[in-house]
């Protein structure tokens, strides 16, 4: 079955309105999503990315420079990612559809190319 | 990400730490910097939302909770210019309290129990209005949000939200440090609570406070706090949300 990368990302902004009881609850809802998904056998890895120091590096006008953070216009920052596997883009959209990271941010789905 | 093993949630959790949390801090850093608690817990929760769905959930939410909002605490007060005098009595407060900390959720409510009080006197301290009294004292021991607390009280999240900074200026420029408990101004504000952001539909009549404090705990919020002693408030001046919900039969 191919695998499908969720690359999540987020609006750090959005954080501080949620209030105590919706945090519990989207943190319940990710352990019911993540164990659904695993006991499927459909959960394939996953990391957190550490907030807050990120590097960009980039060639520029002959010469690599190295940026602190990701672009400054970018509003979401990358927090983690998940892969999962799936049989195509429309079933891992639909395993996505009740992952808790929609209530704040968004999920780039990106099928791992295997030569 | 880890599997099984999880420790269920206990039904508002969050609210009921982010809550004592925000009292104890408010305590250490004083009443002028609630907002800075404030940003504390919050950051707290917020990074248990980023890493428990990676790493699972910890075997005692809870203390992982407290533990990462004193890290936090600590961090800011060697940041910020305010708290030099005091940084060692409040880091000393912070190192007692850790110590003090059993795993169970029972001790630790009993912990925080005065600092809840404390605060809850605070938020009804006489020179802020009722309104704002009320609001102060669900956004921070109550723990609910602004737009929660808009909804309970059908007001827009920016009136609550402008309510409470008013309440806080205030605070700072009164430099109020503690208040004594002004016990009726309290009992107000507790069935505004219970009553307010109760889901509820509004037809109950009956105010009693033992039955008010029964039922919040199925609501949910059920604050650590000693009962407030049974006595007839004098009167009970209720704002217009409120004259529809309660007939004031006391």
């Amino acid at each position: 079955m191919p695998q499908y990368m969720l690359v999540l990302r987020e609006d750090p902004a959005q954080f501080a309105s949620l209030s105590a009881d919706e945090i519990q609850r989207i943190i319940q809802k990710y352990v019911a999503w993540g164990d659904s998904l695993r006991e499927r056998g459909l959960l394939a890895g996953g990391a957190k990315l550490t907030q807050g120091a990120a590097r960009t590096m980039r060639r520029e006008s002959g010469r690599v420079r190295t940026t602190d953070g990701p672009y400054a216009e970018a509003k979401e920052v990358l927090g983690g990612y998940f892969t999962i596997l799936a049989d195509s883009y429309d079933q891992a959209v639909e395993r996505c559809r009740d992952c808790p990271h929609l209530e704040f941010g968004s999920i780039e789905i990106r099928e791992v190319d295997h030569v | 990400m880890r599997s099984g093993q999880v420790s269920p949630l206990v039904e508002h959790l969050f609210r009921k730490r982010a809550g004592q949390m925000v009292a104890h801090l408010t305590r250490l850093f004083g009443p002028a910097h609630v907002d800075l608690a404030e940003e504390v817990v919050q950051d707290a929760l917020v990074k248990a939302l980023q890493q428990w769905p990676f790493h699972g959930v910890p075997a005692n939410p809870g203390g992982w909770l407290l533990s990462v909002a004193r890290n936090a605490a600590l961090d800011t007060l060697r940041r910020h210019g305010a708290f030099r005098q005091r940084e060692d009595a409040i880091v000393a407060e912070l190192e007692r309290t850790r110590q003090a900390m059993a795993p169970d959720d029972a001790s630790i409510d009993r912990l925080f129990e005065d600092d809840e009080l404390q605060m809850m006197a605070l938020c009804c301290d006489p020179a802020l209005s009722r309104d704002a009294s009320v609001a102060l004292a669900l956004k921070t021991v109550g723990g609910f949000s602004v737009a929660e607390i808009a909804r309970a009280f059908l007001a827009e999240p920016s009136t609550i939200a402008q309510r409470l900074v008013r309440a806080k200026r205030q605070l700072r420029q009164l430099g109020i440090q503690q208040s004594t408990i002004q016990i009726e101004r309290v009992l107000e504000v507790l069935y505004l609570m219970f009553n307010g952001v109760s889901r509820r539909p509004a037809a109950s009549r009956s105010c009693g406070r033992t039955s008010a404090r029964r039922r919040s705990g199925s609501r949910g919020w059920s604050p650590s706090i000693p009962r407030p002693p049974r006595r007839k408030p004098t009167r009970w001046p209720l704002s217009s949300p409120f004259r529809r919900h309660a007939s004031p039969r006391v």
